[in-house]
């Protein structure tokens, strides 16, 4: 292996790696592994919207960077991949560099010179692209030339051959005539259209929108801008909440807009078949086929913006009071969720709905929430979607949080960021904790403790006849192992406690703190439905067929808010 | 293999098939980080006398576990993980299994092959297969419920044969669920176990974090060295506690040890908590660490509940090696 050489040129970009080899590079930040490397550089391209990259030598490494480069891939996060291996390794990573990017490049023996105009193309695609370099002199060379390219100017996320809204005259007649119209946002319009077209083409249709779950992660600044833009006249519903699942079985039509309309964009109600109703779908690409009745190619702001100007000549036929539904449907399920915390808070037990409630409402408005898949990401889609959420939508990726949240604190060193962790997944990425402890970062992890995997706890609840193999933890002292990598930690198991551990957030802090949460196993998350419905989506209909809907209701019975999804999705299903 | 419910006889479904074609060849260990898809594995081992379930906390360990596990035992351990990112969490220690030519079986549920044309959109879409060829070394689908005996007899032969090694086999996961009618699975011809591949009959099996951490002074004066020492396929830190793991679980008598440095320790202390679910004592020593790094790591032996060994520089060569070889089911972890 060549020596790697100190540089005096400060990476511009946020770039991270695990490499050693690779440690005097400056402005390049040092992760314990590589997955967690990938996952900071996804993280850094979500709380910015702009590219980011990560940086990998050496047989492990790739391989470790593609696993977590799938994360990135499947919410189409803009991240480069530098990867290096010997001559012998190149077959043993190609397979999996392909197919964890949008976009791979093998850059042969000239570097990246070679294929850098093709890697700035490809991320105006909005997703991953790997490039496979011969040895560890090309990646640094790659690295440097690239970040200039990449400081210089940030791609455009755009298509170069869009038809604009010519297609729109198709399409018209079907969205004039829509009674029940409802808006489906997806990660595409917010990560670049003109959010507040949108917003206004919601407000004179009288339409909801509802947002996909990639799209409740839009990049902070977008996300406060689309709620200024909607003000409190167009109730935009998050996404696997009540009153989001009951617009999109009621309404009568669907206007997508830049949504791939994947299954995690419907949150699994594809198999259950809640949406039947014709589906105007609008995007830069024509891709997936088959799923949208309509496709229009065109940039949803423009389409939104011209949409809008049609409507407001020939009127809309919208029924009275339609979106006004789903504002009151939002205060219910707001009213709901908060009655849960509120009875516990009553109690003075401390769960997970009090839990999050209070960490929601101790944050500040410019706190950047970074979550994953399981119970722990449930509860931050019940609670946080109007505040930034940085979350993996299309995986549900597990154990990603810490490491993301290394590249947040890079990209946005100005927010707080705070994670939310499920104890099934503390040991994914723990050991990044160091890290932030030895840069002297701030940074503040939750780590709710209910010694087990409670997402699963929740399918084996309702489709196992509650036989709960294999789910139970055991007790760990999660504070305990994070003050061995550096981190002040503390353990509550009061509501009085988590009040005092939330004061020590707040403050300014020069290390990462760990706040373990004790709370009782079982606890369903509000959201945890449709997640469920998601995974199970292919054997779902057989599943219900099998077991009644009346066993599935019984079996919610201790859920109130779960069991009022359950109750929206079969009734859905009855029509 | 159907099973007597308030119903009458029930038609045992494709996972309980699954895990009792699994027995029937001598699988004994199923290794799996949960997702919905794989739970109704779960449940089939749980019903299954003889084959245990390990949930490790990440997939990568699990993983390697296996490797360690599959070399010294010569008979796969089943690792089944969840589909999409849970499998793309395996791909270090599949490519490290090809190295070791561990044998070592991936049964993952996959998606079914209506959605496949547009993976890429579905719910923890990913091609599994695509994903691992470089890794795997070799790949098998079932997409039929009828061919699913086949498909597992053929996934383990190639993984037992010559050479042995990690094979991937994708089974489309409505079928674990379901209980639909079967013609009669192909009759069973047990494959015979590999002889176990690592220490070729030294009394001690010595898992090294990578070559770069091995302590060449420790070793000698441990009296360890030769075909007693064995390693991951991908000589890497942070694999080598659960594949020394994966050893222990796979060899019942030979003690086992692993020498590490605090750094990759650090990065794997799911492992220490797994080896005491597992059954598994575990003790921990540090060598010529000096006195706040091993105030550290006793703390470490605290929070995992491993029993700290007092082994420092002053203990003889000849106290060190007896420490390891009297722990005969234990995992001896000396940190130097």
């Amino acid at each position: 292996m060549p020596p790697f050489a100190d540089t005096q040129d400060r990476i511009a970009v946020p770039a991270f790696t695990a490499s050693k080899s690779l440690a005097g590079v400056a402005g390049l930040v040092n992760l314990r592994d590589a997955q967690a490397a990938a996952h900071a550089a996804d993280g850094a391209a979500r709380v910015t919207g702009n590219p980011s990259i990560v940086v990998s030598w050496g047989l492990a490494d790739a391989l470790r960077t593609a696993s977590g480069l799938v994360t990135a891939s499947g919410d189409r996060q803009p991240v480069v991949a530098l990867v290096a291996v010997e001559p012998a390794d190149r077959a043993h990573v190609v397979g999996a560099l392909k197919t964890s990017s949008r976009t791979f490049l093998d850059a042969g023996n000239n570097g990246l010179a070679d294929v850098a105009d093709e890697c700035i193309e490809a991320l105006a695609l909005r997703a991953p692209v790997a490039v496979l370099l011969p040895d560890v002199e090309s990646l640094k060379v790659g690295l440097s030339a690239l970040s200039e390219r990449l400081a210089a100017g940030r791609p455009t996320f755009e298509s170069p051959n869009l038809e604009a809204v010519e297609d729109l005259p198709e399409v018209l007649g079907e969205l004039r005539e829509a009674r029940k119209p409802l808006i489906l946002v997806g990660h595409g319009a917010a990560s670049s259209s003109d959010l507040e077209a949108i917003a206004s083409l919601a407000r004179l249709w009288e339409a909801p929108i509802c947002v996909t779950f990639g799209a409740s992660g839009m990049a902070p600044d977008r996300l406060e801008a689309f709620v200024a833009a909607c003000a409190e006249d167009v109730p935009v519903l998050a996404a696997g909440t009540v009153p989001w699942t009951e617009a999109l079985a009621r309404a009568d039509v669907i206007l997508a807009l830049g949504s791939g309309l994947s299954e995690a964009d419907w949150f699994g109600l594809t198999d259950a078949r809640v949406v039947r109703t014709p589906v105007v779908r609008v995007a830069l690409s024509p891709e997936p086929e088959g799923v949208a009745d309509r496709t229009v190619i065109a940039e949803a702001g423009e389409f939104a913006e011209a949409l809008r100007k049609e409507l407001e000549r020939g009127g809309v036929m919208t029924v009275s009071g339609w979106h006004d539904k789903f504002t009151e449907a939002r205060a219910r399920w707001t009213e709901l969720v908060d009655s849960e915390a509120e009875k516990d808070a009553q109690r003075d037990r401390l769960t997970a709905p009090l839990a999050m409630r209070e960490i929601v409402s101790a944050a500040t408005a410019n706190t950047v929430f970074v979550g994953e898949g399981g119970a722990s990401g449930m509860w931050l889609a019940s609670y946080g979607w109007r505040r930034p959420v940085v979350i993996p939508a299309q995986h549900a990726s597990i154990g990603a949080s810490i490491a993301m949240s290394v590249g947040i604190r890079e990209a946005a060193p100005d927010r707080p960021v705070w994670a939310i962790v499920g104890d099934g997944a503390f040991f994914y990425c723990d050991r990044e904790l160091a890290g932030l402890a030895e840069r002297g970062q701030a940074f503040t992890a939750f780590v709710f403790a209910d010694r087990s995997w409670n997402a699963i706890r929740l399918v084996q609840t309702l489709f196992f006849k509650r036989r709960t193999v294999g789910t139970d933890l055991p007790s760990v002292d999660y504070a305990q192992i994070a003050e061995i990598h550096g981190c002040d930690a503390v353990e509550v198991r009061t509501p009085g406690g988590l009040a005092q551990a939330l004061a020590m957030a707040q403050e300014q802090r020069e290390r990462p703190l760990v706040v373990q949460i004790n709370i009782e196993k079982g606890s369903i998350p509000f959201v945890g439905a449709n997640l469920i419905l998601a995974e199970l989506d292919g054997v779902l209909t057989k599943l219900l067929g099998a077991m009644g809907t009346s066993t599935l209701v019984a079996a919610t019975r201790d859920f109130p808010a779960l069991r009022s999804n359950v109750r929206v999705i079969l009734g859905a299903l009855r029509k | 293999m159907s099973r007597e419910t308030l119903f009458g006889r029930v038609a045992p479904n494709g996972a309980e098939r699954t895990v009792a074609r699994l027995k029937a060849h001598g699988v004994s260990l199923v290794i799996s980080i949960p997702g919905s898809q794989v739970l109704p594995l779960w449940d089939a081992v749980d019903r299954t006398e003889g084959v245990r379930l390990l949930v490790p906390r990440s997939e990568r360990s699990g993983a390697v576990i296996a490797e360690g596990y599959g070399l010294a035992k010569g008979v796969p351990a089943v690792v089944a993980n969840t589909l999409g990112p849970g499998v793309a969490n395996e791909a270090v220690a599949v490519a490290s299994a090809r190295l070791s030519e561990a044998p070592v079986l991936y049964l993952a549920p996959n998606q079914p092959p209506n959605k496949r044309p547009r993976i890429e959109e579905v719910f923890q879409g990913l091609d599994h297969a695509a994903f691992m060829e470089g890794s795997a070394m070799e790949q098998f689908s079932c997409d039929d419920s009828h061919g699913l005996e086949a498909s597992i007899d053929a996934a383990l032969a190639a993984s037992l044969g010559e050479p042995s090694g990690p094979v991937r086999l994708d089974v489309s996961f409505p079928i674990f669920f379901s209980r639909s009618a079967r013609r009669s699975a192909a009759p069973l011809r047990r494959l015979p176990a590999r002889p176990p591949q690592v220490g070729k009959g030294a009394e001690l099996l010595l898992g090294l974090e990578s070559s770069a951490v091995a302590d060449g002074h420790l070793l000698s004066a441990a009296g360890l060295a030769g075909d007693a020492a064995v390693h991951p396929g991908v000589d890497t830190p942070g694999l080598g506690l659960s594949f020394a793991l994966g050893l222990r679980l796979g060899r019942t008598r030979a003690p086992v040890a692993i020498v590490t440095d605090e750094e990759s320790l650090l990065g794997q202390l799911e492992v220490l908590i797994l080896a005491q679910q597992a059954g598994v004592k575990v003790s921990l020593a540090g060598l010529g660490v000096g006195p706040e790094a091993s105030q550290r790591l006793r703390r470490i032996a605290d929070q995992t509940g491993a029993a700290w060994l007092p082994i420092d520089s002053d203990t003889s060569p000849a106290d060190v090696r007896g420490a390891i070889l009297e722990r005969q089911k234990g995992l001896t972890v000396i940190v130097g």
